[in-house]
């Protein structure tokens, strides 16, 4: 993992220092609200509807046993026993008093974390593959960029009052976990057919009311040249986007309001302008961060482990899991695993202090001390040997985090909704709750496939609802809470932005119609198909129809 | 019919703390139903310049009316739905029981909250 030298501890010393001076002359009426809350929000801390909300980040979603036990004494200390893990790899704290925030970001410069650039205008947290470094498809790893970019998009004097919000997401992999068709600027790093190693470089892709996916600006951009590159793409935003609209501020409006074509010509010019030679220095310091990334010394081990087939034999319930919950490894003898943070009836993606420490114990017994956040909302150990896995299995289980469900119809992914969000129209975390009591039995699950239902509590789509295959918009409609369903979302490779199915639903309906939806799909599918399959041979009218049956 | 006149409350958040308050006869509290209601727009626009000069004066944060009905017992409850979730004090889906800050508001803020008379 990357460590802090002494400017990042200097400079997030300082900030935290800033912001406490900032929060006295606050309570000492020195500033009012209107000058305050920009300051707040450079450091993360919203206003929300039952109290303030602090968003902490978390680079890349990388956090090592003792980042999570500190997260874990925050949430115990200054919150109400629990935190929530975001769609961003963030983790939101709900409870905490304005008074607290200044020793909370000390609490998290102590182990290098901070809520720095997670509001605002600005480069927000850059975002990564969750299994940066250990997918068995991975082509090169993607945290030593986004390490390079978050270290480049800090305090950026030039960026720190864009249009809009920007977001930034990396992948090495031919599959994309990290959703980088719906970023401001997506990068998939690769090597091309004379080895050498650059990116395909997306922008202009977004969720929120105005989906769109990115055009290519680039088939291929050396890696010596990305800052250049990015830079000018940065450049032609600050300068062309709209800032009379908040709601059309966003580079996905300036890309498709001018076409890619002139969009691409603009960032080009940009490019040749950008006077002076970077390629050594960011070659160099690329080759500096990649230093802390290098993977670890695998045991030289079996592809097969006997060990985890008689376990599997023995124990059913650990077979579902370890069968749910583990992904391909580019180490032979290991695994990637899923720890669910989507227990049956829970609030997706919450965790409590005790659950924290545990996965931070299992982190620290069977994944090298390591650990992941997804945008599914779900904690990820990067290492873990197969020989091994039962006894991990065992202790998450034990922990009550033994639940198999990954990319399953219970892995709802959820934003906070009107649960807690000021801006949110409905709730959204009941309505997953639902899903996960409806669609409980395991066998079930299994039998229904891996598919994702996305729930946003507003168009803002923290939820990521216009990605799933089964997206729930919650909406106000004539003073009650309605969800509009979306179908043939997908967040992947292949993106797709999931098309509206009709009028909505009630909150007591909602989960009645999915129902009927699934109940159609087992009916209707062949041998081995997923839903995406099936929706797309049926095609979205057909199942329309089967959420609408009998409504 | 004479239109009936429209009932509201006014609330706004914490400063030091973050939750929400309403503004009542005694001062801001947590407790919704001890609210100041004001019946009309003339008297609605007078509770929530109150509000605002309690917010001049740093004590809370965000202040907005609310449209209320009165229950069986005479106390204001909101009629929009994201109000009713808003004086829960908590998300809907933990247990309904009193908070401990319903309970027990604590001594500072108590203490810092100046009374405001309409």
């Amino acid at each position: 993992m990357y460590r802090y030298d002494d400017f990042d501890y200097r400079f997030v010393r300082e900030r935290v220092s800033q912001f406490r001076g900032q929060v006295e002359r606050r309570l000492t009426g020195a500033l009012n609200e209107e000058e305050f809350k920009p300051l707040r929000l450079m450091n993360g801390l919203y206003l929300q509807l039952h109290a303030y909300m602090l968003r902490v980040a978390i680079p890349y979603g990388t956090l090592s046993s003792r980042q999570m036990r500190q997260l874990a004494q925050i949430a115990e200390v200054y919150d109400r026993g629990y935190g929530h893990f975001t769609t961003r790899q963030n983790i939101q704290y709900n409870w905490p008093k304005l008074k607290d925030v200044p020793d909370i970001l000390d609490m998290l410069a102590d182990v290098e974390m901070h809520a720095i650039q997670t509001s605002g205008n600005c480069i927000r947290n850059v975002t990564a593959d969750p299994y940066g470094g250990v997918a068995a498809d991975e082509i090169a790893d993607p945290r030593p960029t986004a390490e390079l970019l978050r270290q480049w998009s800090s305090n950026h004097p030039e960026f720190s009052f864009l249009p809009r919000k920007f977001k930034v997401a990396v992948t090495g992999a031919r599959a994309d976990r990290a959703v980088i068709k719906f970023h401001d600027i997506g990068l998939r790093l690769f090597e091309n057919a004379s080895g050498q190693r650059g990116y395909e470089v997306w922008a202009g892709g977004g969720l929120g009311r105005t989906p769109m996916i990115a055009i290519k600006m680039r088939d291929f951009v050396p890696e010596a040249e990305l800052l250049r590159y990015v830079e000018a793409i940065m450049r032609v935003y600050n300068a062309e986007g709209r800032r009379d609209n908040k709601y059309k501020a966003r580079i996905k409006i300036l890309v498709h309001e001018q076409g890619g074509e002139q969009f691409r010509a603009l960032v080009e010019e940009e490019f040749y302008r950008i006077a002076g030679d970077e390629a050594a220095p960011v070659e160099k310091e690329l080759r500096r961060i990649e230093s802390f990334f290098q993977p670890p010394a695998h045991p030289d081990l079996p592809e097969d482990s006997h060990a985890l087939a008689g376990a599997m034999l023995r124990h059913p319930e650990f077979a579902r899991w370890a069968r749910v919950n583990t992904r391909a490894h580019k180490a032979a003898g290991h695994v990637i695993a899923v720890i669910s943070l989507k227990p049956t009836g829970g609030a997706p993606g919450d965790a409590t202090a005790d659950e924290m420490r545990s996965m931070a114990d299992a982190a620290d017994a069977f994944s090298l001390g390591e650990l992941r956040v997804s945008a599914e909302q779900n904690i990820v150990l990067p290492y873990v040997r197969k020989d091994e896995l039962f006894a991990l299995w065992q202790a998450l289980d034990a922990a009550g985090l033994g639940i198999a469900n990954a990319e399953m119809i219970s892995d709802v992914v959820a934003c906070p909704g009107l649960d807690y969000c000021a801006l949110a129209t409905a709730r959204s975390i009941p309505i997953a709750q639902e899903i996960t009591e409806r669609f409980a039995e395991p066998s079930l699950q299994e039998k229904i496939g891996p598919i994702r239902i996305k729930i946003s509590g507003c168009i803002n789509a923290c939820g990521h609802h216009h990605v799933g295959d089964i997206g729930i918009l919650g909406l106000e409609k004539t003073g009650a809470e309605a969800y509009q369903i979306t179908l043939g979302g997908d967040p992947s490779e292949t993106a797709a932005i999931g098309e509206r199915s009709g009028p909505g639903f009630p909150a007591d309906g909602v989960v009645d119609a999915i129902e009927r939806l699934i109940h159609f799909y087992l009916g209707r599918r062949s041998d081995g198909e997923t839903f995406k399959q099936t929706y797309h041979r049926l095609g979205h009218d057909l199942m329309k129809e089967a959420l609408y049956a009998a409504h | 019919m004479a239109k009936k006149s429209k009932l509201q409350i006014v609330t706004a958040n914490h400063l030091l703390e973050g939750h929400s308050v309403f503004l009542s006869d005694a001062g801001w509290t947590p407790e919704h139903w001890r609210a100041r209601v004001a019946l009309g727009a003339e008297q609605a626009t007078d509770l929530e310049a109150a509000g605002r000069s309690d917010e001049d004066a740093n004590l809370v944060v965000g202040v907005y009316l609310v449209d209320v009905e009165l229950d069986a017992s005479g106390d204001p409850q909101p009629t929009h739905y994201r109000e009713k979730l808003r004086v829960r004090a908590r998300p809907s889906f933990w247990p309904d029981e009193p908070s401990p800050m319903r309970l027990a508001p604590s001594a500072r803020f108590s203490a810092e909250v100046s009374h405001v008379s309409l």
